[in-house]
């Protein structure tokens, strides 16, 4: 059985952004959020001891690397009878994302003003995560991407990336890795049909998951559940599909996600029709 | 009785179909059976429809006469007269006679058609079934679906029944079809002589039997064997005895195995061989009036002298079958192989140069000879310049025979495409109604979107919470920034038994998350003979809704003519075609639903046209 297991690269991205519902009450869910991101991190490492793992932080102006990092701070305390390399993976992880939100504090406190909405760097950090599975294909049966975030945002969130989301997206298309997103939304917006259109093609595109999740303090166990089996134990498995998804393209001039437009023949760019209607 | 109205060629008594005795009629446009003691035919059929008639073979007991359909029914008439076999085949004859007389005359045209037609159909189920939906049922007429539907869906029918394409709403795409139209005939099957199936009669006979379609390809074919009939065949010798006798000569049969046979004696076609020699010298002489082909060039056979050669070893074979068998060593010996082999390729190349001949339709020779004469005296020049060339080598002082040559040589290597000067100016291009590309921002088109600053961004969405000022921002980061910094992870206690419980029951089949992969496809819920019988639904419909949105804007009279019945159409479809379909889905408990998307078109259809209606009302009383 061992060697028949299959070793698999997982890139996980993880939306640091502090524009998310999670964060109102008093910050446990948020807290509970991360846990379980941690936790799952931990239990891809568990299922193979040839797996990979890298976790990707991604704000509005930076994307870093936080696990596996070159060179670890304040020593190695090890809790007894854990294994050492998932107290690792939770002190690193906890250690760099407290640093960074620090620092985006610091800098935005510096610059003293916000210029626009901000948004995570996401198509970017897909990027990070593609280069570094291509990176590491060779030591591993499979890689795939998944991207947790808690942005409790309309569909019109990263439509600005577009071109960059849909870039990375063929890429993973082509380089067969499974991209999985996990939005963890607020109770009280579960309502509204939020969906992140771009996360939701891209997961199609690659025969990815794409889950949204309004039980927060479970998160953990949606993620175990559905993000954690490979690509070859899923076809085994009932899971979760997408009934429609919506394949709309964002326009060049506003930025919109349109039903019809005009399509430039050339550079396949796509114009709004100003219709009187809208 | 109908038989008043019409002339009655022939009437045959005693006639039997299918074990009732009956009067045969031959009338002038049919051919009808009447059993006794009754007043009214109960066979019929138009003699358009007849495709062909068949006897039974002579000394067969029962005399009878078969009429084949060209929808392949057929219908068998047994001769009983009480006088005996003599007056039966007498009677069969009389029948058979009048009605190959009469049968052409209804059989021009149409039978090709129709053949086309049964092949075109055969071929496309989906337009055999679209035929068997609107034609069967009489949706639209057989003439409607042959002009209008099916050349759509098979443009060589254009060409093959010679019909007027359907009216587009493009006027320069119909104009080159008629122009491809009239460009090209059809050709002849380069097989059609061994397509004549000749059939045994059992005592060393063979008969042929040929059609018009046969004849007229032949006379294509051999223009001698045309001269010859227009020649001989009505006066000198009956239709069927000319053609016994082109089967049985040589210049037919030398076309289908190389034998050497004797010819036969009297042989009317003796001199077709050598007018076509002729055609074929009077070709060379004309020669090429191409200066990159140089016939004369080829060094494995002086043409225009081995021409003369070849003819001369013609004479003497004439006169040596003529004087007996004396052969002449000289000529035949050697070369009689070798002599073979050139006249077969000789025959080829007459061949060629007939159908390229035929490929040139009249205008086109008519403009060639328009062309030359607007030359001067070009013509003669041309004509005197080939003569001298035929005698000696060419002489390049012509200064015509420059100029075409020039021209030619022009025509080869400049290339409009590459010229220098269109690629440099610009204008050119402008000139020739393209634009050259102007972007404004490039950017734009390499990054995607650009995020826009005022505000695309909608905050109505959060209700509880709202960052789209800057403070809330910043408070969120600061907050943000106390909550991790307090943060200590303590996976073991992120994950209540509770919770996961609640997870995994959303997770299981049935759950919140899972209730689509548990829905009913339904592909698998309608029979299958529903999902055929709505698939051909679509496809007739979609067919029809396709003339009507074609016709679309209305520019013309035809047009408007054609979105009436278009309209009157589509209405009869519903009633006709979707109605029963829906009362079915109801009654057999089905999704009834199925039909309302074809509905819902046919509505969109109907208010397009009414509001073009109302409009042009309006137009009209203006």
């Amino acid at each position: 059985m061992e060697t028949s297991e299959q070793s698999t690269h997982l890139v996980v991205v993880i939306d640091v952004l502090p524009t998310t519902a999670l964060l109102l009450d008093d910050g446990t869910l948020y807290e509970k959020w991360l846990n379980a991101i941690i936790a799952f991190c931990n239990s891809h490492l568990l299922l193979n001891a040839n797996n990979k793992l890298t976790v990707i932080a991604t704000g509005c102006e930076h994307n870093t690397i936080i696990y596996p990092v070159d060179r670890e701070e304040n020593g190695n305390e090890t809790i007894p009878g854990q294994y050492p390399l998932f107290s690792t993976v939770t002190r690193v992880i906890c250690s760099q994302i407290k640093q960074l939100v620090s620092k985006a504090r610091y800098s935005l406190e510096k610059a003293e003003r916000a210029e626009d909405i901000p948004q995570s760097l996401m198509a970017g950090a897909i990027g990070i995560g593609l280069l570094k599975i291509n990176r590491l294909k060779s030591e591993v049966d499979s890689s795939r991407v998944a991207i947790v975030t808690a942005c409790n945002d309309n569909s019109t969130l990263f439509n600005s990336q577009y071109m960059n989301f849909m870039n990375v997206f063929f890429t993973a298309q082509k380089m067969n890795v499974v991209v999985d997103a996990c939005i963890a939304v607020s109770n009280n917006n579960y309502e509204q049909d939020i969906n992140l259109s771009i996360l939701q093609q891209g997961c199609d595109l690659t025969n990815g998951l794409y889950l949204k999740i309004s039980n927060v303090s479970a998160f953990l166990e949606y993620l175990l559940w559905t993000l954690l089996p490979d690509a070859e134990t899923r076809k085994k498995l009932l899971l979760p599909t997408q009934k429609k998804i919506s394949y709309k393209a964002a326009c060049f001039c506003h930025r919109n996600l349109i039903d019809i437009g005009y399509v430039c023949s050339v550079c396949l760019s796509s114009e709004l029709i100003t219709t009187k209607t809208q | 009785m109908s038989t008043s109205s019409e002339d009655v060629l022939l009437l045959c008594n005693e006639v039997r179909h299918k074990k009732n005795d009956g009067i045969l009629y031959l009338m002038a446009e049919r051919i009808a059976w009447m059993p006794n003691g009754k007043d009214t035919f109960t066979i019929s059929h138009k003699y358009e429809d007849i495709k062909m008639q068949k006897i039974s073979p002579d000394g067969k007991p029962k005399i009878q006469l078969q009429v084949v359909l060209h929808n392949n029914e057929t219908t068998t008439f047994h001769f009983v007269a009480a006088e005996g076999a003599k007056k039966q085949l007498q009677m069969r004859n009389e029948v058979k006679e009048l009605l190959s007389q009469l049968l052409p005359k209804f059989k021009k045209k149409i039978p090709k058609e129709l053949e086309a037609k049964n092949k075109i159909l055969s071929d496309d189920p989906d337009l055999y079934q679209l035929y068997k939906d609107l034609v069967v049922s009489q949706i639209i007429t057989a003439d409607e679906f042959w002009t209008q539907l099916a050349p759509i869906r098979c443009p060589a029918l254009v060409n093959i029944l010679n019909i007027s394409p359907p009216v587009t709403n493009k006027p320069g795409f119909a104009s080159i079809a008629s122009n491809h139209n009239q460009a090209q005939a059809v050709g002849i099957s380069a097989a059609f002589l061994s397509d004549i199936k000749p059939q045994t009669d059992g005592c060393n006979g063979i008969k042929y039997n040929i059609t018009t379609d046969i004849i007229e390809a032949i006379f294509r074919t051999y223009p001698a064997v045309k001269r010859k009939h227009f020649e001989n065949v009505p006066h000198k010798i009956s239709e069927s005895e000319f053609w016994t006798r082109f089967f049985q000569s040589h210049y037919f049969h030398r076309d289908r195995v190389f034998t050497g046979s004797g010819s036969v004696k009297g042989d009317l076609f003796a001199d077709c061989a050598k007018s076509d020699e002729h055609d074929v010298e009077k070709a060379l002489r004309s020669g090429v009036n191409d200066p990159f082909v140089d016939l004369t060039y080829f060094d494995d056979c002086d043409y225009l002298n081995k021409l003369d050669e070849l003819k001369r070893k013609d004479s003497v074979n004439d006169l040596n079958s003529k004087s007996g068998k004396n052969r002449d060593k000289e000529v035949s010996s050697g070369s009689s192989l070798l002599n073979a082999n050139q006249a077969l390729i000789k025959r080829f190349n007459h061949h060629s140069y007939m159908v390229l001949e035929a490929s040139l339709s009249k205008e086109r020779r008519e403009d060639k000879i328009n062309a030359r004469q607007t030359n001067g005296n070009v013509k003669s020049l041309n004509n005197s310049h080939k003569e001298r060339r035929l005698n000696e080598s060419d002489d390049e002082s012509d200064l015509d025979s420059v100029k075409v040559k020039k021209k030619r040589l022009l025509e080869k290597t400049h290339l409009e495409e590459l010229n220098e000067e269109a690629q440099i100016d610009c204008s050119l291009f402008v000139n020739k109604g393209t634009k050259p590309l102007n972007i404004t921002n490039k950017e734009r088109y390499l990054v995607g979107p650009t995020p826009v600053t005022n505000n695309g961004y909608d905050s109505s969405h959060h209700n509880s919470y709202s960052h789209s000022d800057a403070s809330s921002l910043f408070s969120s980061v600061r907050r943000q920034d106390a909550v991790v910094s307090h943060w200590k992870p303590l996976l073991s206690t992120c994950l209540t038994s509770q919770g996961a419980v609640t997870a995994l029951s959303e997770l299981s089949p049935g759950g919140a998350l899972l209730k689509s992969s548990h829905s009913i496809v339904l592909k698998d819920v309608i029979p299958l003979d529903i999902q055929k019988e709505l698939k051909q639904l679509y496809f007739s419909c979609n067919e029809l809704f396709r003339h009507f949105w074609s016709c679309f804007p209305v520019t013309n009279e035809k047009l408007e003519e054609k979105l009436i019945q278009m309209k009157t159409t589509l209405e009869r479809f519903q009633y006709t075609k979707l109605q029963p379909l829906h009362e079915r889905l109801i009654k057999e408990r089905c999704d009834s639903e199925l039909t309302s998307h074809i509905l819902s078109q046919l509505h969109i259809a109907y208010n397009k046209f009414t509001a073009w209606q109302a409009k042009r009302n309006t137009l009209v009383r203006k």
